[in-house]
């Protein structure tokens, strides 16, 4: 085995020990919060530790303690603005019970998750807050319980789980936010969606759980309301940008295009605006737009986007006071926290407007 | 469950007692060095199985003295710029086999230090760091005498031996303001970031003392701004740099101020993307045409910044690249890369779109 790489230049206690005049027990009784020594003496090694720029070593003390006081996060996409406000949300939260945070990023990739939550466990973070990539593929996240680390799920749900989830219902908010565009008249909706519903190929994991809900909460508005479902209106696809703006230009290029489309996350809701322009037609007058998220950009767009908002800030807080609950007690029953999702009505929603020219011009009409 | 599970994750103590074997030996097997009958190795491996053993990697780490972690300490992961640079460097890292320790300071000296202190103590092998104030950095100066190296996002600082990526700042402000001046303007405001403690030294700052001020890069592009405002004769009016907070709504209130005083700017450059969204924000709720009363540059590019209305002009700059270089030079310096630090400067490009036009006589 390679020796120690000696960090060039650090002081070590025996240095301190040395520099206070004291023995070695005592500077690291002295150094370590909550142990007896004379306040002299306590001064003097604080002194010595100070001048030497000594750093307590916290993997050490971890060693004995049991405790590292880390928490691992695991996401899809830190760049989203939903998830890094999420993130801030919980590490804010668990900061002031001195903890540390170490963020893992995923792709949305169950190998990636996978292999994320194995590098935070041989790190043994104290417990750990993952968003999980697939509704049905939660065996990791399972053998990391039973093996002991406390686990709590946040944004997305695996199906019997067995374990602490902090979410939004993601059903009521898609239904709620397709009801405001079936109240303003709206019959041909679109949705634009992530992989892995509707007729999209199917993977091998499966999508997130906040893929089906929003599908299947658009379904039941439409069902409610007395409407049929239409699966061309559908658009499932991967989260990038361009990607998206591609399938929603190509849903709004159609004679039969929709007048309204519901956006189930920030980047496809942005990604619609631009497709809407780029088949030069208008939102509202043209297509109504709702997104899913608040994103910091959506009251300055033109038209300012009407949304079904997260509280992602509150999730990753709600989330950090579970997982911190069970780190102090793993024996808690696991339960499941609904935050609610909140409606913002800005300008991107008018009724449908009657395509009259169009019609006349099928019939043979010249226009 | 085994006891093992009910306190907490099972340790080497616990699977060497379920396989029946010395700790020595149960380590011998799971970390596969030294010798072991193979036999006993499998009751090993069987145990470990049961009990969902997880090797100790930070145990392993104080053997091999790497964690394997980079710590970063950023203003605000929240705020585009931070997060986009976040995902260049955690890309490097990742595919290098480090995982991220991240601290936000909100631009607070203070909570950096205190970021610093508590990674250095979980020793990460290396910091990157957006210092949040250029004349206060010890704590830098000792987590690199202490061997940990650390690499500077988007700011250098004078006397500190740290890798820096970024751009020029101060060049890049005073282009950005030439442009405005081309246009006909005189009268050009600077929304920063800067909280309102640093509003004086802002204003008041002489170009020498830059290398050495607080506010990340702030004093820089202030510099730059001036520069070419002192170019063209044209001299600084202390009431069109604002400094009220880095927040959108931050924003707002200074572009509301702005346009509220008797001579109100022509031109407005923000300089991040959040606060062009709240000098966009003010435009729409004053009612303000945009470039026809005011122009607006703001630093930093968007997905967004075509959806706005004007169509928002920017000075781009290859923020997931930066947060990559920066990822590169640090694991360069943790494999014991030596010499001088280096200081990447990174080019941007501007992106005309609608908001700058000829100020209106």
């Amino acid at each position: 085995m390679a020796p120690a790489r000696k960090r060039r230049g650090a002081a070590t206690i025996l240095d301190v020990a040395a520099q206070a005049g004291v023995s070695r027990a005592t500077a690291a009784r002295a150094l370590s919060t909550g142990q007896r020594v004379s306040p002299a003496t306590s001064e003097k090694v604080l002194a010595a530790a100070q001048e030497l720029g000594y750093q307590a070593n916290g993997v050490a003390r971890s060693m004995i303690t049991g405790r590292t006081m880390t928490l691992g996060v695991v996401v899809s996409d830190i760049e989203n603005e939903f998830f890094s406000r999420l993130v801030r949300g919980f590490s804010d939260a668990v900061r002031s019970e001195g903890f540390s945070t170490i963020v893992a990023n995923t792709d949305e990739r169950l190998d990636n998750e996978r292999s994320a939550v194995r590098v935070l466990l041989g790190r043994r973070v104290d417990g750990l807050m993952v968003a999980p990539s697939s509704m049905q593929d939660g065996v990791h996240l399972r053998e990391a319980r039973d093996a002991g680390a406390p686990i709590v799920l946040v944004d997305r749900r695996v199906t019997r789980a067995g374990l602490d989830t902090v979410m939004v219902d993601g059903v009521l908010a898609a239904r709620e936010a397709v009801g405001h565009l079936i109240a303003a008249g709206h019959r041909r909706i679109g949705l634009v969606v992530g992989s892995g519903v509707a007729d999209d190929l199917p993977s091998e994991t499966g999508p997130a759980s906040t893929t089906v809900d929003r599908f299947v909460g658009y379904q039941q508005a439409l069902e409610a309301a007395g409407l049929p479902y239409d699966s061309t209106l559908v658009l499932p696809g991967d989260f990038h940008l361009g990607a998206a703006r591609e399938r929603a230009a190509r849903l709004l290029r159609r004679p039969d295009r929709p007048t309204a489309v519901l956006a189930t996350d920030s980047v496809f809701a942005l990604a619609t605006l631009l497709a809407i322009r780029d088949v030069g037609l208008s939102c509202p007058h043209d297509v109504s737009l709702v997104g899913f998220d608040d994103p910091d950009w959506a009251s300055v767009v033109q038209p300012p986007l009407s949304v079904i908002d997260q509280p992602a800030y509150d999730l990753g807080g709600a989330a950090a006071r579970r997982l911190l609950a069970r780190v102090a007690d793993g024996t808690m029953r696991p339960r499941t926290t609904l935050l609610p999702a909140e409606w913002r009505e800005r300008g991107s929603i008018a009724p449908p407007r009657l395509v009259e020219g169009r019609v006349r011009a099928d019939a043979g009409g010249s226009r | 469950m085994s006891t093992a599970n009910a306190g907490g994750m099972a340790t080497l103590a616990h699977v060497a007692a379920e396989a029946g074997v010395s700790t020595a030996t149960a380590a011998r097997a799971l970390g596969d060095y030294g010798s072991v009958k193979p036999v006993t190795r499998e009751r090993v491996l069987e145990a470990a199985q049961r009990l969902g053993y997880r090797a100790n990697t930070l145990a392993r780490s104080m053997i091999t003295g790497s964690t394997r972690t980079i710590g970063v300490v950023l203003s605000d992961i929240e705020n585009p710029f931070f997060s986009k640079a976040l995902r260049g460097i955690s890309d490097v890292g990742h595919r290098n086999g480090y995982e991220l320790m991240v601290l936000n300071t909100d631009e607070n000296v203070d909570i950096e230090r205190e970021a610093v202190r508590v990674l250095l103590e979980k020793r990460v092998d290396g910091l990157v760091v957006s210092p949040s104030d250029g004349a206060q950095v010890e704590h830098l100066s000792r987590a690199l005498g202490s061997g940990t190296p650390v690499v500077l996002l988007d700011r250098r600082v004078r006397g500190l031996a740290a890798d820096t990526v970024g751009i020029d700042n101060r060049a890049t402000a005073r282009d950005a303001t030439r442009r405005l001046i081309e246009l006909g303007h005189r009268r050009i405001a600077l929304v920063t970031g800067a909280p309102p403690a640093l509003a004086a030294l802002l204003r008041e700052a002489d170009r020498a003392d830059l290398a050495k001020a607080p506010g990340g890069t702030t004093a820089l592009r202030a510099a730059g701004y001036r520069d070419a405002l002192g170019e063209a004769g044209i001299s600084v009016d202390p009431r069109y740099i604002s400094a009220d907070g880095l927040r959108r709504d931050d924003a707002a209130r200074a572009t509301a101020r702005l346009l509220a005083l008797d001579e109100p700017p022509t031109a407005i450059i923000a300089l991040d993307s959040l606060l062009s969204l709240g000098v966009l924000q003010a435009f729409a709720d004053l009612g303000t045409r945009c470039p026809e009363a005011v122009s607006l540059i703001g630093f930093d590019d968007a997905d967004w910044a075509e959806a706005v209305s004007p169509p928002l002009s920017v000075v781009s700059q290859p923020v997931y690249r930066i947060g990559e270089t920066a990822a590169e030079l640090l694991l360069s310096r943790i494999a014991g890369g030596t010499g001088r630090p280096a200081h990447r400067r990174l080019s941007t490009t501007y992106v005309e779109r609608a908001s700058a036009g000829p100020v209106s006589s």
